[in-house]
């Protein structure tokens, strides 16, 4: 019974059923003990309080918080992700070797003319790369071998042919940052092909303390004299899907006995997790995967 | 009306205020769209004292409860223009306190994460904060100890997240299940099952104060 006017069929049915009146008895008895807490009341400036911050929100021409309106907090939002999501494609990405077939590619095949460059011009030359134009800033000097280039044609991304030595110069961990930067091969992240490996999440060590595991697991648990007993299991989480449950005593996870230290060498991978429920012990099988 | 003429409202009762005692939430709302503050002042008035207390059973902190009480107030009076009559207003002012309430107790969740300790501190210090003397008449055919009433105060106050505000609204604030389901955004079903496991957590809690035998329930 959860509040409310009893029907006069349940009424009846109370007065004749023993078991039922009394279970009913005192679901009354913690609803009256329920609404028995003191109600608090306001301090005597509310009204004066609440007036001095209408009117400094008015002079400051807006409301601080974002939460009344969503109509600019969600794009605003959208793009802070978006941009996140971008840079850490990018950050993940810069490191997958890219340059290093495409040089291979070209090595050789095409032999070397008076208008390739030195190395060192090549860079210098791409350095300016990103002018669609595709003319060499600057080629109106003489180097100092003495060779003339204004009156060269304007240098071409698809000319330009790396020194055998600059392949390796543009694999990974190259310090050549200028090079690799400004090579003309397709983004990473453009590729499907050069999308970065995900590698199998296999078993991971952790030495996180127990309340992060179990916050991983869905679990929320406090520590006591018995042990971590749980307090909510978040529905649908890998806790919930094992078979925790709200007042199961944690007792080990991993064979490993659960305390207040952090835990060494846990398998977060696949773990098992011994708890205690109404007195009876038992494991039970935890998968992240699930 | 200026904002000096509402901020005296605590002391003074102006003519208009006794017809504003007729007016249903919603002409308050309308007069208060049409530059009527005192009009405002009347909502806050009706709803000050139960949104105060909701934050305070949801919070366990007096002043962070007048502060977010005032928040909300805050938040209907900007945003007025946008409030629809489709809701009943005490639906839509304790859907914002609630929001405020589940904001604050996200944040110092967070903060708890970092210091575990406090969650065996909360039970202590709560009973150190302010709480002004209670001016709700009590039920005659109960007499209950202050001793009790702090207890079953923080049994509510220990309540997971998930049906603190249910409990509050229902057993406390006794509002009905539909309005609930509405100022929570939860389908009828889930706010009565929320309801009813947050109220087998407390009769578990308080099952020494119940009389309850050991087989009963």
């Amino acid at each position: 019974m959860e509040g409310g006017a009893p029907s006069e069929q349940v009424m009846r049915h109370l007065r004749t059923c023993g078991e039922c009146s009394r279970v009913a008895d005192a679901e009354q008895r913690l609803s009256t003990l329920i609404r028995s807490v003191p109600a608090v009341g306001v301090p005597r400036d509310f009204n004066k309080r609440l007036g001095e911050k209408i009117e400094s929100r008015r002079k400051g021409g807006s409301l601080p918080a974002f939460g009344l309106r969503p109509g600019i907090l969600v794009p605003v939002l959208a793009a802070v992700v978006v941009l996140f999501a971008l840079f850490a494609i990018y950050l993940s990405t810069a490191s997958v070797p890219t340059a290093e077939p495409v040089a291979d590619k070209v090595e050789g095949s095409v032999p070397k003319t008076e208008e390739v460059p030195e190395p060192s011009q090549v860079q210098g030359a791409e350095d300016e790369m990103p002018d669609p134009s595709g003319e060499v800033a600057g080629t109106g000097e003489a180097d100092s071998a003495g060779r003339k280039r204004p009156s060269e044609p304007p240098l071409k991304r698809d000319t330009v042919v790396p020194e055998p030595d600059r392949a390796s110069e543009m694999r990974p961990g190259s310090s050549d940052l200028a090079l690799r930067g400004a090579d003309p091969i397709t983004p990473p992240w453009a590729s499907p092909g050069n999308l970065p490996n995900v590698q199998d999440s296999g078993p991971v060590e952790s030495s996180f303390s127990p309340t992060e595991i179990l916050a991983e697991f869905g679990i929320e648990a406090v520590y006591g004299t018995a042990g971590w007993k749980v307090v909510s299991v978040k529905p649908g989480s890998v806790g919930a899907n094992a078979g925790v449950m709200e007042g199961d005593i944690l007792k080990a996870l991993d064979g490993q006995e659960l305390s207040d230290r952090p835990l060494a060498g846990v398998t977060v991978g696949g773990s098992s997790l011994k708890i205690e429920r109404n007195g009876a012990e038992m494991t039970l099988s935890i998968r992240p995967g699930n | 009306m200026g904002l000096d003429q509402f901020k005296t409202i605590d002391t003074e009762v102006s003519k208009d205020a006794v017809s504003f005692d007729e007016l249903s939430d919603h002409e308050l709302i309308e007069a208060t769209k049409n530059g009527d503050e005192d009009a405002f002042g009347e909502i806050v008035s009706r709803y000050r004292g139960p949104l105060t207390n909701y934050l305070f059973r949801m919070l366990s902190d007096y002043e962070e409860s007048v502060d977010l009480a005032q928040e909300a107030f805050v938040r209907v009076y900007f945003a007025i223009d946008r409030y629809h009559s489709g809701y009943a207003f005490s639906t839509y002012i304790y859907r914002i306190a609630t929001n405020l309430a589940i904001s604050e107790m996200r944040k110092r969740k967070r903060r708890r994460l970092f210091s575990l300790t406090g969650l065996f501190q909360a039970d202590s210090e709560s009973e150190a904060e302010y709480q002004p003397p209670d001016e709700r008449p009590q039920p005659e055919e109960v007499v209950v100890s202050d001793e009790l009433r702090r207890t079953i105060g923080r049994a509510i106050s220990a309540l997971p997240d998930l049906y603190k505000a249910p409990i509050i609204l229902r057993e406390i604030e006794e509002r009905p299940y539909e309005e609930i389901a509405e100022i929570l955004g939860l389908g009828l079903g889930t706010t009565k099952s929320r309801i009813s496991r947050g109220r087998s957590i407390l009769r578990d809690k308080l099952r020494s104060y119940l009389g309850y035998e050991e087989d009963e329930l």
